[in-house]
């Protein structure tokens, strides 16, 4: 057992809980994205890098 | 010579005096203390012995509305988390103090703490229920059924539906079907027998089709059972809402396997009836700490119960609509608001249900997952016979279409006393 102090508003916590599981649900949600065009990509024979690209080469053009 | 005398060694009032002096140095020391709770708490029997040797103002202060006690949870279940290594470290919130009255009938101070997250997984407040029961059994052969009200797209007032069993109920076994009645097609519709209803499987599932061959079994009512004895339309399509009689209560309170056991003339087991009881997931010393305390329920209202509320014991227990500060139904009935809540909401006031009154606080994770989820509580939705209450995991509270026969999770609180 361990017993642990508040030392946060209960209300500001639960704030913090939400915010963090929100902005996992977006990560989340890209992951789902990425995999999907991955996917599709693979379905129909694209190359994701002709279509975007990769930061790299974003790199290489911004120079 | 010495000289006895029959004075008492300790005056009765010397020693409340002393009590009181005891618990007031107790106070003292916690504030001294303030900022150390964490290393002077070292053990659920100490705190135990601390909230019972104290009353309820004393606890306060002693133990701050907020602070955590931390306890691991074993899911006996599940291979990843069965051991002393890989048991979940469930946080409870100290949610509330008051008083609790025990199973001998003793008022005590009572320290309230509740699962900050939810369960692992989801349990159902109660299985679709049977629409027979049958004590004497019932012989192989085809029967109807009449269907005595409208209630969604597919159950239609006046319609019959038949169906042949092609192999006998015996005495004590129980027929189930019409599951989901308003919501599936009748060509989806099916009976099962069941030998008994502990039974892990059917006897036989068979096919429903409209028409009156056979037997008559009587007129299912919407609400309320038949003068033939059928069960209601409501309670067979998506179980009952009885906090007393439900199984999420009875896996909450056991510990062990094979915990479930027939309250009512139409229970059928959980889907989750295999599973080990919650209690079976914590150390001896935790549940020594806790004890069953009085739970007061509100009934649903289309039923025709002869009162407005039932009392049970439990150790576990969900919360209510006004436990967590939500508009009840029936008001200061169902326990004193938690203080907890109050401050997560940042409302001492009830505040309301539905997608208008969203709330951080609302949206509850579990233990195995960082998403909000759809949590149960025990306050029955009154109006109807198979539909609770439930935080969603939009963060509002809602009913309509949170069936009992839904497998939701849940986030249960109990009571050091």
């Amino acid at each position: 057992m361990e017993y642990r102090k508040n030392n946060m508003g209960i209300a500001e916590q639960q704030s913090l809980r939400a915010a963090r599981m929100e902005t996992a649900d977006q990560a989340s949600e890209q992951e789902r994205q990425a995999a999907k065009l991955d996917y599709i990509a693979m379905m129909t024979d694209i190359d994701l890098s002709d279509v975007v690209p990769d930061e790299e080469e974003e790199g290489q053009i911004n120079e | 010579m010495s000289t006895i005398t029959n004075d008492p060694i300790l005056l009765n009032e010397t020693g409340l005096m002393m009590v009181d002096e005891l618990k007031r140095q107790n106070v003292y020391l916690a504030m001294l203390a303030e900022g150390k709770r964490s290393e002077i708490y070292s053990s659920m029997s100490q705190i135990a012995s601390i909230v019972r040797s104290n009353d309820v103002e004393h606890n306060q202060q002693m133990f701050p509305i907020g602070d955590k006690i931390v306890m691991p949870w074993k899911d006996l279940d599940d291979d990843g988390h069965n051991t002393d290594e890989t048991a979940y470290q469930v946080d409870w919130n100290i949610v509330h103090h008051g008083l609790v009255e025990r199973q001998d009938g003793s008022i005590v101070p009572g320290m309230f703490i509740q699962m900050d997250k939810c369960s692992a997984y989801g349990v159902q407040f109660s299985h679709q229920q049977a629409f027979l029961n049958c004590p004497e059994g019932l012989a192989a052969g085809t029967y109807y059924i009449s269907l005595g009200a409208n209630w969604g797209t597919h159950a239609v007032a006046g319609k019959s539906y038949q169906f042949t069993l092609t192999q006998a109920v015996p005495a004590g076994g129980r027929l189930s079907g019409f599951e989901g009645m308003p919501d599936q097609a009748p060509a989806n519709w099916r009976v099962k027998s069941w030998a008994s209803p502990t039974a892990a499987d059917p006897i036989e599932t068979v096919t429903l089709t409209e028409g009156t061959s056979g037997t008559s079994l009587g007129t299912m009512n919407s609400t309320t059972l038949s003068e033939t004895g059928l069960n209601c339309m409501q309670r067979v399509a998506y179980g009952h809402n009885s906090w007393s009689t439900s199984a999420i209560r009875q896996y909450l309170n056991a510990k062990g396997q094979n915990w479930f056991a027939s309250k009512e003339d139409f229970d059928i087991r959980p889907d989750q009836y295999g599973k080990y009881g919650f209690m079976s997931g914590f150390s001896d010393e935790f549940l020594a700490a806790i004890k069953p305390i009085k739970v007061t329920t509100a009934l649903n209202t289309v039923e025709g119960f002869a009162t407005t509320t039932e009392d049970t014991f439990d150790t576990f227990f969900l919360p209510s609509l006004q436990q967590l500060n939500i508009t009840p139904q029936l008001t200061n009935v169902e326990g004193d608001t938690f203080k907890w809540w109050k401050e997560a909401l940042g409302r001492s006031t009830f505040v309301g249900t539905g997608s208008n009154n969203v709330f951080d606080a609302f949206k509850v994770p579990a233990i195995n997952a960082n998403s909000a989820q759809y949590v149960r509580l025990r306050s029955a939705h009154r109006g109807y016979a198979n539909d609770t209450w439930n935080l969603g995991s939009s963060g509002y509270a809602g009913s309509g279409g949170y069936y009992a026969s839904s497998a939701y999770r849940f986030s249960p609180v109990c009571v050091i006393c």
